[in-house]
């Protein structure tokens, strides 16, 4: 009996774990939040419903959201290329069948672009003559 | 389809596609549903949505074509980078030959033969301007990370000519026939600029240059009367500083839109960026990026500074670089592969150009 007990309590421990969106410890894994006006990489992959707030608590930022509270950081500016482009070299997008391809970044910011030959081509043919 | 849509802007990219979004809304799915006084009534007002556009866009064309001719780049030739290259600059030494150069390095290519040469290899940190000087072919670089400034022969050699006196703050470098001018960070929160003579000696000195940009994300080019100097972030202010160091000229594409009551905030503009203000034989040319698309708009200027002309293109590409007297224009293209681009620029009138249209 005791048995039984000491496992519903720890059931209703975790349900209570759970629905308070406690992070897991040592969970290394950061996803991408938006919080209002905020976008965060955060620690744990909470909810972010319909409350959602933002601000700075001991020098960090955080966001919090009805049912957890998030310790997000802003991701760095990415260094834009002369060419007004974001790159990111580890980034490999294929060729889809569509004519472009894309891979965003937490703020939405192209990061990688594939174009099937013939986009590319006319995306060049596009470019050869322009009038401004 | 969003596609279609951006190659058919033209001129006034801002107001068309909500003409194309009205028309094509205000289409029925099914005619025949609908009484036949309810379709002629859908069709005159189709046809009066139609005549006022048109109306619309000729007075504005008019309005604009009355000014200022429209320019006209045309490619001449181009050289394939490698794809994750991240290009720092370029320049052209003839209609054959680039300079280009990235984070640590410099390299010279023949768009004839397709022959590559470092230059400097092995002895640069961080180039951050790089220029021919003179009718011999030789080459100055400017390195931001030490203030050394070299100049390359045509043997290969590649000897120090000066240090600049305060490296570490160096973020852009153009060459003028006078000298070397320098953009850094002063110790404000703007810009500082300063010319520096062929010896080494600083000819004059102007701060607090685009309050707020604390000398990052700031483009130096050359023009006639000395330099343009640009932000590459919201406002996207840019200025044209005389070879005394005093501002002449103050502008920003933005005054376009604030013109015409368009937003002109920072949230609209969050992710776009600016590339250099480019002196053409007349007026400047700019381009701005959109970080999220592969808009990109191209902005033209007259003496003043007065946005004359804007053109959406819906290709990752950037014009960097003008060389005035040559009329040619370096343009950087993103497609499957990563290309520099030679534009050779002209100016068509209003007339010539709806007499080609007509054709």
């Amino acid at each position: 009996m005791n048995s039984v007990r000491k496992i519903a309590a720890l059931l209703a421990v975790a349900l209570l774990v759970g629905s308070l969106g406690i992070p897991a410890q040592g969970n290394e894994t950061y996803f991408c939040r938006h919080c209002n006006n905020f976008t965060g990489l955060c620690d744990y992959e909470g909810p972010l419903k319909d409350r959602c707030y933002q601000g700075w608590y001991g020098g960090e930022p955080f966001c919090a959201a009805w049912g957890g509270l998030l310790n997000c950081e802003e991701p760095e500016s990415p260094p834009v290329g002369l060419d007004g482009t974001i790159v990111d070299a580890s980034a490999k997008l294929a060729i889809g069948k569509s004519g472009t391809e894309y891979q965003r970044n937490c703020r939405g910011y192209v990061v990688a672009r594939s174009y099937t030959a013939r986009t590319a081509e006319l995306m060049r043919e596009r470019t050869h003559t322009v009038t401004i | 389809m969003r596609t279609r849509r951006a190659e058919s802007l033209d001129y006034l990219p801002l107001g068309r596609p909500s003409l194309i979004h009205q028309s094509e809304s205000s289409r029925p799915s099914n005619d025949y549903r609908y009484p036949l006084t309810s379709r002629i009534q859908r069709v005159g007002n189709t046809m009066l949505a139609l005549v006022t556009a048109i109306a619309f866009c000729a007075a504005c064309r008019s309005a604009q074509d009355g000014s200022w001719p429209h320019l006209v780049l045309e490619e001449s030739s181009s050289v394939t980078l490698p794809t994750e290259y991240n290009l720092r600059g370029a320049t052209l030494a003839d209609y054959r030959d680039f300079l280009y150069w990235g984070e640590t390095s410099i390299t010279r290519v023949s768009a004839g033969t397709g022959n590559t040469r470092t230059i400097c290899g092995g002895r640069l940190t961080k180039p951050c301007g790089v220029a021919f000087v003179g009718a011999s072919g030789g080459i100055e670089v400017v390195d931001g990370a030490t203030g050394a400034v070299y100049r390359s022969g045509a043997q290969g050699t590649c000897e120090l000519l000066y240090t600049i006196d305060e490296p570490d703050s160096i973020v852009s470098a153009v060459r003028l026939d006078t000298g070397w001018v320098i953009a850094s960070a002063d110790s404000a929160d703007g810009t500082k600029i300063a010319e520096y003579s062929p010896f080494g000696q600083r000819a004059w000195v102007a701060s607090g240059a685009l309050q707020g940009t604390h000398g990052l994300g700031v483009h130096l080019t050359a023009s006639p009367a000395g330099v343009l100097v640009s932000s590459t972030q919201w406002p996207f202010r840019w200025l044209s500083v005389e070879a005394n160091g005093e501002t002449r000229l103050a502008s920003s594409p933005l005054s376009f839109h604030s013109d015409r009551g368009l937003p002109d905030d920072s949230t609209r503009w969050a992710g776009w960026v600016a590339l250099p203000v480019l002196r053409l034989d007349r007026g400047y040319l700019q381009t701005l990026a959109d970080l999220a698309s592969d808009t990109r708009r191209l902005v033209l200027y007259d003496d003043q500074g007065r946005v004359q002309s804007v053109r959406d293109v819906n290709v990752p590409f950037g014009i960097i670089g003008s060389f005035r007297e040559k009329q040619v224009l370096i343009g950087l293209r993103r497609t499957d592969r990563l290309e520099l681009v030679v534009y050779r620029w002209r100016w068509e009138n209003a007339d010539v150009r709806e007499d080609v249209r007509r054709l």
